[in-house]
């Protein structure tokens, strides 16, 4: 049941854990709107460590991504060994801003805080371990508070 | 991603099929290239799979670049699931969205 797929920071990665999620998702028979709540989530979070953990370019390093269903969930395992980042730390994006006003980053992490049931960060024998809960039955990874869409 | 640029009345029209990702955003990105220089733009979102945060950044400097030059970027045919991931990001309001591209054109500009 679980599957682990190992990645090296080049973001021309993302586009084989996209594939590698398509298999899972079929394999498992996740309905397409878990799966596209899986595939922002994971090519968000692969991509932070590819270009802010690691960095591109210069030494070769890799991190790891295992999928499992768990009962009702599946399950995300992000593990990568670069600076500690906690992710559920990260300042709440302000979605009430105008364009203009609107940092263009930001978005991403906002997406998988809502897009996932539990986001849990532990830092481990000098790793980062994301691990990421979305509800695949009866229904979507629903958030429990929906952001909010302001009045305009 | 795969996408098909057509033109109907005054309105360039890029049906976009498959994933609105990063690599499809870098595609979205070529494809938009020369189209962003005011004029009536439209994105049919129809067969778009999802929309991850680097696809955003392509549609918010395409929706910021047309507004600058005070042309029309508009995203039709979006389905449900899609459009909540607009919502859950807060830029539902932000982009003019349409029904149908179809209803879009009729109503002229």
């Amino acid at each position: 049941m679980k599957q682990t797929l190992q990645l090296k920071n080049d973001r021309r990665e993302v586009a084989g854990l996209s594939e590698w999620l398509d298999r899972f998702a079929r394999d498992h028979a996740l309905s397409d709107r878990v799966r596209g709540n899986l595939q922002v989530t994971l090519e968000e979070v692969a991509l932070n460590v590819i270009t802010h953990g690691y960095g591109e370019g210069g030494e070769q390093r890799s991190f790891s991504v295992t999928l499992e269903i768990e009962g009702d969930f599946v399950s995300v395992i992000v593990t990568d060994s670069a600076e500690a980042f906690d992710p559920t730390r990260h300042a709440e994006l302000d979605t009430t801003l105008p364009l203009e006003q609107r940092p263009i980053g930001g978005i991403g992490i906002h997406l998988v805080k809502n897009l996932m049931e539990t986001v849990g960060y532990t830092r481990s024998a000098g790793k980062n371990v994301l691990t990421l809960r979305c509800q695949w039955k009866d229904a979507e990874c629903a958030p429990r508070n929906e952001t909010t869409v302001p009045k305009t | 991603m795969q996408i098909t640029k057509s033109e109907n009345d005054s309105w360039i029209v890029l049906t976009l099929v498959g994933k609105l990702d990063n690599t499809g955003a870098a595609e979205l990105e070529a494809a938009l290239s020369h189209l962003l220089t005011g004029g009536s733009v439209a994105l049919d979102f129809t067969e778009v799979e999802y929309v991850t945060s680097s696809g955003f950044r392509t549609l918010m400097v395409g929706l910021k670049q047309q507004s600058a030059n005070k042309g029309q970027f508009v995203l039709a045919g979006m389905s449900a699931p899609v459009r909540r991931f607009f919502d859950i990001a807060g830029l539902g309001r932000v982009f003019k969205i349409e029904a149908d591209v179809q209803t879009l054109i009729k109503a002229g500009a």
